[in-house]
């Protein structure tokens, strides 16, 4: 089904409903910042390739080519951690404003709920651009068509009405508490790897909602927007009532917002020039223009009014992640070796089997068994691996009412499965008096493994190339492979191939080292 | 239909649109034959050169990428045992065999010419069967995802060949090293050891250039398989019609194995293999020959993996949702062209989806020829001294480990991983289980939690379809055991 008419208009209304936020003129040019930028501008995406925040770095390093040429902007996905691996590498980088963070407010709920409240502390949080409301989401062909059909089914079912969307304990999964509880209802919250899958659960009606973003309606004409965690109706969605509309107030700033971040301590120069080209960008027609259709309501925020915001929902989550039993707070649970303290109890095995696969290791290698000495190991490892990780699991949330598996049930069926398997195999190695397969002679291969391990060591140290120039005729020399004009072309031609290749067209940064830098330093 | 059809292959049958199939063909196949470097990748790398073009030519240029990375990722697995995709570790499992026998020229023939049929026969069934498909995956339960993921696990039982044990005790191994990471349900950090590049867990492409191509390489050091394959051995080796025609029941099973389990979100390409591969052993006539160089073992990897991008492509254009990580990418790509996939799009602009449609189909038939053409130029990776040949593979493998995320973490873990898969390997340990696990291990846990969830334990005997799949998987993981056991003890 085509987009009505009603609804091209209103998105066009939306459009323009944005266009007060930038009532204030960007600037006409960029202000000087000396020479910066000296090198291409990094944007770090927190996600893979996909999703709205990668989607939103992408077209904004496009419009952001257009006004200022000088270097490029080049999108990175660092996914992991819902923003800490992504968190951490601008951290590592210098403070000189080169590598810049697409952010979310799921980073926020993120660090909060795994208790890294000091990656947000540490970023300077420069430019709010936009934000959406979180809609509640129904297919109103199979299931309730409005609000009220969802709060009366809630009543029926007990805390059986099932919401789905993404990530637990993220930005969604609190807004749908605070809705549920604002509303009087019970909701069991079921997570999905993403809001695709979700969407795709909502369709096959395997449940009554679906909390996500505005957008995510247009998808169907069979999903329908019900009801609007904002303080306004969505021009996208002009027949969707707000809570407030609905006689639920004290739901209207359940968002998600977006925006860029860097690295505190950045010169105040590359600051302005930031922000500079921030408000350009968003004011440029073609990004006004560019979310017309995706129910956004764009705008632009100092990093003053930015830094409170993310202080207020920093608070917030740490309020209903504590309250949801999400917050990681050392200690909370009640574990098998919680009466003589968990971490310690845990180190403790570990360092025993450390010992004890040590002294394995040194019995065997004396023993008629050294035949088989890897293999053993091997399912000596294994098993105390799987001894430590049941030890562990005991401080994983356990069971409850609605989740009866819990966090550790699974890892522990798979323990359960690989004890005995493993030591079954065992007693067959050992009823084997000899095997003589295995003579074999790995010297040459210890030799290849040790020139590889120092190769990887190094590469922090001397940086990739300088690394690869030494490994690569190393190790083909170690080999007996005595042709010094093809070592020297294969070792030129590969340095040639990795920077040309992975370096200037893929944008992958290899390690440049941390040793020249600190001789140049040393020099200067 | 036909006529929307035929409008968008004239639409594409024109200097612009060829051309951009026929690079994106070429690019896809360099991203996919590249380790490391994923479709999804590929596909997210080359958007920004799509701002300038046309919706139409920009998104075929995109697709003809995906169908080419989605093959690349085989040629390295049949070259040199590097799998660039968890799918591909299928075909590596027969395709490297045969290398190793001197036949690579066969088996980069197979799965080329596989490939690209099982390609338009997916894509044909995205064009006339894609609304009852996403009608079926969409209602698809929790409960029938964790039966479908008991389904590829229980291909263990064909993958164990006579070390049933050790297959059994290295999939376990895979499952575990699943385990580490966030937990999906509770989101509590699982065996991490606090360090953060595991919150995620191991990431994929790494372990899977360890335990594979590294490990290889590890071993034929050790054994000192340093004997260079005579240019001889591989003249004359490519496959003729006949033998094509030979593999039409694997081909054509395999494509509509793919591209119908390619449709359900998350489940993707690499259980469409695995089963592929399971149901193509099961029915042929020469089971014993798969794992030691089959070709209809490379046949039945390759189709399903082809066929699944058909099928991916299915919630994609149909409901505007990602089946895959690269149909995510698309998404995006779609957004920036302002196009907004769904059912309204199939209205507002037929002849954009028809024309991707037909640039699916060309785009395959230019895979075969590029394919083809490009497999004279693979096949000599197998002519290159081993001593070379190992040292560019560790070399690959550390710098495809490190594109990944950017991470000498995921270095270290390849290289771990290299160590892991050789000491497997040295003790006849198959690998195949290990990734099997690793990657079907979160999708049987979460689907099995919030199953369980939604409607009580009850749940997988209460829907029908789950309860048939169930025991279908059981019997399917049984069966060869017990029989096995029964040889076992009649000799």
């Amino acid at each position: 089904m085509p987009i009505s008419p009603i609804k091209t208009m209103a998105l066009g209304l939306m459009m323009l409903g944005a266009v007060p936020a930038f009532a204030q003129a960007p600037p006409a040019a960029l202000p000087d910042a000396g020479d910066f930028p000296r090198q291409p501008i990094r944007i770090i995406v927190y996600t893979s390739p996909g999703g709205l925040i990668d989607f939103t770095a992408r077209r904004f390093a496009e419009i952001a080519r257009r006004h200022a040429p000088e270097q490029p902007f080049i999108v990175i996905n660092r996914p992991g951690g819902g923003g800490i691996v992504a968190f951490e590498e601008v951290l590592q980088q210098p403070a000189d404003g080169h590598h810049m963070l697409a952010v979310t407010r799921s980073n926020i709920s993120k660090m909060v709920a795994t208790g890294r409240d000091d990656l947000i502390e540490r970023i300077d949080w420069h430019s709010y651009i936009m934000e959406n409301p979180h809609v509640v989401i129904t297919n109103s062909a199979r299931g309730a068509g409005s609000w009220d059909e969802v709060y009366r089914e809630a009543l029926a079912a007990g805390d059986r009405q099932l919401w789905l969307g993404a990530d637990i304990g993220g930005v969604k999964h609190v807004s749908g508490v605070k809705i549920a509880r604002a509303a009087g209802i019970d909701m069991r919250w079921i997570p999905y790897s993403s809001g695709g899958e979700a969407m795709a659960a909502l369709l096959g009606n395997l449940g009554t909602v679906y909390l996500g973003n505005p957008r995510d309606a247009l998808a169907s004409p069979d999903l329908r927007v019900v009801a609007v965690a904002g303080p306004e109706r969505l021009s996208a969605f002009p027949d969707a009532p707000t809570f407030a509309e609905l006689g639920i107030p004290g739901l209207e700033n359940e968002h998600i917002w977006r925006g860029f971040a860097f690295r505190q301590g950045m010169p105040e120069e590359v600051r302005d020039w930031y922000t500079a080209l921030i408000r350009k960008v968003t004011s440029d027609p073609d990004w006004i223009a560019g979310w017309a259709n995706e129910a956004v309501v764009l705008g632009y925020r100092s990093s003053e009014e930015f830094g409170r915001m993310v202080a207020r929902d920093q608070a917030e989550f740490a309020f209903y992640l504590r309250e949801m039993g999400l917050l990681r707070e050392p200690g909370s649970r009640e574990t098998l070796l919680a009466g003589i303290g968990e971490a310690p109890a845990v180190h403790f095995l570990q360092a025993l089997l450390v010992i004890l696969n040590v002294v394995l290791a040194l019995a065997l290698l004396r023993s008629s068994f050294r035949h088989r000495f890897g293999e053993l190991m091997i399912l000596s490892v294994v098993t105390s691996l799987a001894i430590v990780f049941y030890a562990m699991s005991s401080a994983l949330p356990p069971p409850n009412p609605v989740d009866r598996v819990g966090a550790s049930g699974i890892p522990r069926l798979w323990i359960a499965l690989l004890l005995p398997l493993a030591l079954w195999q065992t007693w067959l190695i050992l009823r084997q008096k000899k095997d003589p397969m295995h003579k074999k002679k790995p010297l040459l291969l210890f030799g290849f493994l040790g020139f590889m391990s120092c190769y990887v060591l190094l590469i922090p140290i001397l940086g990739y190339l300088l690394a690869s120039l030494v490994y690569l005729p190393g190790i083909l020399w170690y080999l007996k492979y005595r042709k010094p004009v093809m070592i020297g072309a294969l070792t030129a031609g590969w340095l040639l191939f990795s920077w040309f290749v992975f370096q200037e067209t893929l944008f992958v940064d290899l390690p440049r080292g941390a040793l020249l830098p600190a001789l140049m330093r040393g020099l200067g | 239909m036909l006529e929307l059809l035929l409008s968008g292959i004239g639409t594409v049958m024109a200097p612009v649109p060829l051309l951009a199939i026929v690079a994106g063909i070429l690019l896809g196949v360099m991203v996919g034959a590249m380790p490391g470097l994923s479709p999804s990748m590929g596909v997210a790398l080359l958007v920004p050169f799509t701002y300038g073009m046309s919706p139409m030519i920009a998104l075929i240029l995109l697709v003809a990428i995906y169908i080419g990375a989605s093959y690349g990722g085989s040629i390295t697995a049949i070259t040199i045992n590097a799998p660039g995709t968890p799918s591909a570790v299928v075909t590596a499992m027969d395709g490297y065999r045969m290398t190793c026998q001197g036949r690579a020229a066969r088996a980069l023939g197979i799965s080329v010419v596989v490939s690209a049929v099982a390609g338009v026969l997916g894509t044909l069934v995205l064009i006339f069967l894609s609304v009852p498909l996403a009608a079926i995956a969409v209602g698809f339960h929790p409960a029938e995802y964790f039966a479908m993921a008991l389904f590829g696990l229980a291909t263990i039982a064909s993958l164990a060949g006579a070390n049933w044990m050790k297959a059994f005790l290295a999939a376990v191994l895979g499952l575990l090293i699943n385990t580490i990471g966030t937990d999906p349900i509770s989101g509590a950090d699982r065996f991490t050891f606090n360090v953060t590049r595991l919150s995620d867990g191991f990431a994929l492409i790494p372990a899977l250039i360890g335990l594979f191509a590294l490990s290889e390489v590890f071993s034929s050091i050790e054994e000192r398989k340093f004997k260079a394959t005579s240019p001889a051995a591989l003249g004359g080796g490519w496959p003729r019609l006949v033998d094509y025609w030979r593999l039409k029941m694997v081909t054509l099973r395999s494509a509509i194995i793919g591209t119908i389990i390619g449709v359900f979100p998350g489940a993707g390409a690499t259980i469409a293999s695995f089963i592929s591969y399971d149901l193509a052993r099961r029915l042929s006539r020469e089971p014993e020959r798969y794992g030691q160089g089959s070709e209809e073992g490379v046949a039945a990897a390759e189709g399903a993996n082809s066929g699944s991008v058909g099928g991916a492509m299915v919630p994609l254009l149909t409901l505007g949702i990602p089946g895959s990580a690269t149909t995510a990418v698309l998404i995006g790509a779609m957004m920036i062209h302002k196009l907004t996939p769904g059912p309204q799009l199939f209205l507002s602009s037929p002849e954009l989806i028809y024309g991707i449609f037909a640039a699916m189909l060309v785009g395959n038939l230019a895979l075969l020829v590029i394919g083809l053409a490009g497999g004279r130029l693979w096949v000599q990776v197998t002519l290159v001294p081993k001593k070379v040949l190992f040292t560019m593979v560790s070399m690959m493998a550390v710098i495809g480990a490190y594109a990944v995320r950017n991470s000498m973490f995921d270095v270290l873990c390849c290289l771990g991983f290299g160590i892991l898969g050789w000491v497997l390997r040295r003790y006849d340990y198959p690998l195949a289980p290990v990734i099997l696990g690793m990657v079907l291990g979160s999708i049987a846990e979460t689907n099995f939690r919030r199953a369980i969830m939604m409607d009580g334990g009850s749940v997988f005997f209460s829907r029908p379809l789950a309860a048939i799949m169930l025991v279908l998987a059981v019997l399917s993981f049984l069966l060869p055991v017990l029989s096995r056991l029964r040889g076992a003890r009649v000799a």
